[in-house]
């Protein structure tokens, strides 16, 4: 099965902030995005149709507010994707989960271990850690530890 | 009310599964409703095996986070840590030997091998056939052997290291995997009568837990999970690492996706890996184990994610750099994880008994669900 990329690409285009695209695939992405925050779910929705699979999703701790990473694999076809959202101040994302069923243990997961809240989840309660551990948030990086989103991913030309 | 509406209701009940029941293989709890015998609603309770191993690998420099690595998916650890060396080799730019990534080939496909023979037993087991794990475990043990000898650890194998791996083998190493897998080959007939001729077996199995392609989507199913439901997607083929592009090798796959498909994918799936090991053995060339790795190696920022095919299905290490020799973050995807998300739906209106075949049949190992 071929897939037309410069679809994809043209489709997602008007929910993304900024595309990267690398054909080689060598740092594991070959198609990067970074979403807004408001057109995540469009950008999944596209994924979906076009047969992605949610790989999985994860988030890491950067000033100014913690990044949340969404990667999707294909079945038929090895092209990997990786969507990017900032998470914002309040720590809040919207959940796919309406989209991508699989997203919902993940999205827990990262309310776990980040205390990131995603809109519009269902049952967003405690998956990994237990009902005692409220506001652990393991994952959170100490005022020491914690750096900023540049020093993490550099601009692109710099890494 | 008639007297059996009346009656249902009394029906209707929870059933606690686990966390300490053989079934559910490690700790894993299902708290399950029940309208008599069918299953309503399973909510699958994990975490009981947590061990952060997340915050650890941001907390230690990275050659630390290496016997982690093989605490996980404790079944068939070697996949997991060749996804970790591979992704920090890749993100420093350093180039194992030859003859190291064909060993790393050679010890994974053991590991999936020992994995495979470890579920056949336990699932058959399940279904309540107790002779086939007395034959499996035996099997088994030749591979736990054979890496003890080279690793020196039965289970936790911590074996490779960014540039290549510990240990080179001998002529002793190569002769007992050759010997081994003139026995697997030759047990495969006995497995082949002892098991899939069984009526019973092929009741318990046989369109149960039909996994549809479009719900494998949605939850991100790897490995023979997905490959029972006739996608041959494997990382081996799709994003080959290694020196897989240089095998030749099969991936199967089944038709109908129930749990009979998935038992005769694994099944496939041990020949292809002694069809790897032979080639393997054959084409491995002399020379060095380990490339020349600088004793201080700080990874640069970005971030980085490698796949490889565990015995389960997709593991990836995403892993993200700040110029030190601590990673900033670490995140292990577990083809578990996504694999036991999709219970709920796959089994929803069963029998309580197909549902023990079906969580049987997804191979589960818990800890690395939780990590």
């Amino acid at each position: 099965m071929t897939l037309d990329m410069n679809k994809l690409i043209s489709e997602v285009k008007g929910f993304a902030a900024s595309i990267t695209v690398d054909d080689s695939g060598s740092r594991g992405f070959h198609l990067d995005l970074r979403a807004e925050f408001t057109g995540l779910k469009d950008c999944a929705r596209i994924l979906l149709e076009h047969g992605f699979y949610l790989s999985f999703i994860t988030a890491v701790h950067v000033r100014p507010a913690a990044e949340v990473m969404y990667k999707f694999a294909h079945y038929e076809i090895p092209y990997n994707i990786i969507i990017r959202v900032s998470a914002g101040e309040d720590m809040r994302v919207p959940s796919i989960i309406d989209i991508y069923q699989g997203a919902a243990w993940h999205e827990r997961e990262m309310h776990d271990f980040f205390g990131i809240t995603f809109d519009g989840h269902r049952n967003l309660k405690h998956l990994i850690l237990s009902r005692e551990e409220k506001g652990l948030n393991p994952l959170i990086k100490s005022e020491k530890s914690l750096k900023s989103h540049e020093e993490i991913f550099p601009p692109k030309g710099t890494a | 009310m008639s007297q059996t509406a009346a009656k249902a209701i009394h029906y209707r009940y929870f059933l606690n599964l686990g966390p300490q029941h053989p079934s559910t293989h490690g700790v894993l709890r299902l708290v399950i409703g029940m309208y008599g015998e069918y299953v309503l609603s399973i909510e699958p309770v994990i975490g009981y095996g947590h061990r952060m191993h997340e915050k650890m690998a941001e907390s230690k420099p990275w050659p630390m986070f290496l016997p982690n690595t093989a605490r996980m998916d404790y079944a068939s650890p070697l996949p997991h840590q060749h996804a970790y060396v591979s992704a920090i080799e890749k993100m420093t730019g350093i180039q194992a030997p030859e003859r190291a990534e064909y060993l790393r080939v050679i010890t994974s496909e053991l590991s999936r091998i020992s994995s495979h023979l470890l579920w056949l037993g336990a699932f058959l087991l399940d279904l309540g056939a107790f002779t086939p794990v007395l034959y499996s475990f035996d099997d088994r043990e030749y591979i736990l052997d054979i890496l003890e000898n080279l690793t020196g650890s039965r289970i936790t194998h911590c074996y490779y290291r960014v540039g290549g791996v510990l240990y080179d083998v001998d002529g002793t190493f190569v002769g007992k995997v050759r010997e081994f897998i003139t026995r697997l080959h030759s047990r495969f007939s006995m497995y082949k009568k002892l098991v899939e001729g069984n009526i019973i077996f092929l009741k318990r199995v046989k369109d149960i837990g039909v996994l549809p392609l479009d719900m494998a989507r949605r939850y991100g199913a790897t490995g023979p999970v997905l490959r029972g439901s006739g996608i041959a997607y494997d990382i081996r083929k799709a994003a080959p690492y290694s020196m897989y592009p240089k095998l030749d090798f099969d991936i199967p796959t089944g038709e109908t996706g129930d749990c009979l498909d998935r038992y005769v994918v694994r099944i496939k799936e041990m020949e292809q890996s002694l069809r790897i090991i032979e080639q393997a053995l054959d084409k491995m060339p002399a020379g060095e184990v380990m490339a020349k790795v600088p004793k201080k190696l700080a990874l640069p920022p970005g971030d980085i994610s490698f796949s490889t095919e565990g015995a389960r299905g997709e593991v990836t290490y995403y892993l993200v750099g700040d110029g030190s020799e601590v990673p900033y973050r670490l995140k292990v995807r577990s083809p578990c994880f996504s694999n036991l998300s999709l219970l709920q739906e796959l089994c929803e209106g069963m029998l309580l008994a197909d549902l023990i075949a079906t969580m049987g049949s997804l191979d589960l190992v818990i800890p690395e669900i939780d990590r």
